[in-house]
């Protein structure tokens, strides 16, 4: 007997391909499939990748591009500050009887009082106090209330110079630091690091759900059916039954993870600028060798292998394919959760540990493959870690099968 | 040739603290080649987990049967590869035609893709089904999914058969389509086990009965000894004095 038959008793590869061949043309002639597999990721994908952050951008342009209504309360004794503020684009000084009513009613965006003797205590070196009132739960009204910060700031950083010059003071040692930053990323690595906060969730998430359909129909649906007690009574052990089923439910999903990111570089070749949105502006560009994009498939394949295993093993349990649904739908929120919490990690965040967990392990390798970084150690341990977990896995959904309160579950 | 001794299946509760159920018990009958022994019985008496363990899908609780000298607990795998089963209820993959069915069920027989083809055209034309071979089999009608199954059981031509209710559901047309085959495969020599809750059809096809009620076998015999034996003109009237005696 050879160790593989000890590991899985009764396996029989040519039943498993003549088992994987059947399910492959069933699941490929079922639109439900397709529709989970492949229809589904080319539409969400670049929606979250294209229309989010251009929706996003301009609804920014809006606000900044809106002129911001502003009450002055106090305008006679500050004549030079007004002249000032009112050669600021975006802010427009408007006339009020009610500032209170009018800013509640969102007819202007800020209300600015300043004291009577505004340009006299300016004149004679005293502070003056200036009181801005705004509506922080309204965007345009604290953008309003940014820019009038500046405008003060700058107006007073003048009065500032002047004071100094008149006093034969160089203005210079009230800045001992003078600071320059410059951007070292080149345009492809901007263009990763907002990949790799977005994608590894929606790759993560269609190596786990595009098999779901398959799976489902591989058991409920059989049982549904009533199909389920003839193929048992076949020659085949359930064994190769079941790991026929397995290549062909994480094929499927591995199919689908595929897609995810080629729906990525469709949507990045269509409109390569929505990536600069993202990144905060500046110059991006996605450098995705095909190399890299073979090594998410690979790593790929532990996740899909698990959770192909696993939703055979609750679909089988269900009695029909609606039951089956309704059971593996909370799945999609294994993948959700950890993905969001890794949203904004970078991969070099992760503990050597984090690659020994299934999933986790699959997001952050996928992080370091979009960075631009190939890890072989964190590859490998995250491979074998989900590889062992799918083994076990696949082995409980065998012993399932197996169990007549199971399959015949009434 | 079937022989089954003491077949006993008990289901064990479902809740906690519900009761276990003996869907079959003791049960002991002996199926010749050549012969259609016919399972006689109401719904839920038996017949259904009968042929289920004898297809190996279920396990008994105790007893066993051997299936052309095969054990169904100690080796299932190649009684499976010796029986053709119709059950109950059995549905068709919508999304296939009948002949990759037959073809799906051939290879699972081991069989190589000429002898599939062979005789998947010869069950076709004997069933006349050869107009509807390559169409969606969700898209056809009961009888001819019926028929559908009752190739598929024939396609590696095992010399058992095992049939749950063959007629169920179907009008009178495919309903003795479907008589006349089993007929046919009994002159062949094969080992069939009927089940069904229509005595008319049991009286026509069957050579040897068993009554099954309550998981038990009430009276077993050919059609004529029961009858003699209760001295009945009708085999309905047999079959509805034995219930009411086993009942009591």
């Amino acid at each position: 007997m050879s160790g593989k038959r000890a590991r899985f008793p009764g396996l029989n590869w040519r039943h498993v391909a003549v088992v994987a061949r059947k399910e492959f043309t069933d699941t490929l002639r079922d639109r439900r499939t397709w529709l989970a597999m492949v229809v589904l990721p080319l539409i969400i994908v670049p929606v979250l990748l294209l229309v989010a952050p251009t929706a996003v951008q301009s609804q920014m342009d809006k606000v900044e591009k809106s002129v911001a209504k502003v009450a002055v309360v106090g305008l006679e004794g500050a004549g030079d500050f007004l002249a000032f503020l009112g050669q600021t684009p975006g802010l427009a000084i408007t006339d009020s009887a009610d500032p209170e009513a009018d800013l509640e009613a969102r007819k202007l965006q800020a209300i600015l009082r300043l004291p009577a003797d505004f340009d006299t205590s300016i004149a004679t070196e005293k502070s003056v106090e200036v009181e801005i009132a705004f509506d922080a739960a309204d965007q345009k009204s604290s953008s309003a209330h940014d820019r009038l910060m500046m405008v003060i700031g700058s107006y007073s950083a003048g009065v500032i110079e002047r004071r100094l010059v008149s006093r034969g003071v160089d203005p210079t040692v009230l800045r001992p630091i003078e600071t320059s930053s410059r951007n070292i990323a080149p345009p492809a690595r901007m263009g990763s690091v907002f990949l790799s906060m977005v994608m590894p969730m929606m790759i993560a998430l269609w190596a786990v759900t595009g098999g779901m359909y398959a799976a489902i129909d591989a058991t409920a649906g059989e049982k549904e059916r009533g199909t389920m007690e003839v193929l048992l009574a076949a020659p085949p052990s359930r064994t190769s039954i079941v790991v026929g089923k397995f290549v062909v439910v994480t094929t499927t999903a591995l199919f689908s993870a595929a897609i995810s990111v080629v729906a990525m570089i469709l949507a990045f070749s269509v409109r390569p600028e929505a990536l600069g949105i993202m990144s905060g502006g500046g110059s991006v560009a996605v450098a995705l060798p095909i190399g890299r994009l073979a090594l998410i498939a690979v790593a790929s394949i532990g996740i899909a292998a698990i959770f192909a295993a696993l939703e055979l093993a609750v679909a089988l349990f269900a009695r029909s394919f609606r039951e089956a649904q309704t059971y593996l739908t909370p799945v999609s929120f294994l993948v959700v959760f950890p993905g969001i919490a890794t949203q904004f990690m970078a991969a070099g965040d992760a503990a050597a540990w984090v690659f020994g967990v299934p999933l986790l392990n699959a997001i952050f390798v996928y992080k370091e493959l979009l960075e631009g970084t190939v890890n072989w150690s964190h590859l490998g341990l995250s491979l074998a870690s989900s590889l062992l977990f799918a083994f076990i896995c696949l082995r409980i959904t065998v012993g399932l099968f197996k169990r007549e309160q199971v399959v015949f579950r009434a | 040739m079937i022989e089954v001794l003491d077949l006993t299946k008990r289901f064990r509760p479902v809740r906690r603290g519900g009761r276990e159920v003996a869907a079959v018990r003791e049960v002991s009958f002996v199926a010749r080649p050549g012969e259609v022994f016919g399972l006689l019985g109401e719904n839920g008496a038996g017949k259904t987990t009968t042929l289920r363990l004898l297809s190996t899908i279920l396990a008994p609780t105790s007893g066993t049967a051997t299936v052309m000298g095969h054990d169904i607990v100690k080796e299932p795998e190649k009684v499976r590869r010796v029986i053709g089963v119709v059950a109950t209820d059995t549905g068709v993959y919508d999304r296939l035609t009948p002949r990759e069915i037959l073809r799906y069920f051939g290879q699972l027989n081991d069989m190589d893709r000429p002898a599939i083809e062979r005789r998947t055209s010869e069950l076709f034309r004997r069933l006349g089904m050869d107009e509807y071979a390559d169409r969606r089999a969700g898209q056809l009608s009961q009888g001819t999914k019926q028929k559908i199954h009752v190739a598929r059981a024939m396609i590696s031509d095992p010399p058992v058969l095992l049939l749950d209710e063959p007629t169920a559901g179907l009008d009178v047309t495919s309903s003795r389509a479907v008589e006349e085959f089993i007929l046919e495969a009994k002159g062949q020599g094969k080992t069939i086990v009927f089940s069904s809750h229509i005595m008319s059809q049991v009286e026509k096809v069957c050579d040897r009965v068993a009554i099954i009620h309550q998981g038990s076998i009430l009276v077993e015999g050919t059609i004529s000894e029961l009858k003699g034996h209760q001295a009945a003109a009708r085999f309905e009237d047999v079959f509805v004095r034995l219930l009411g005696e086993g009942s009591r």
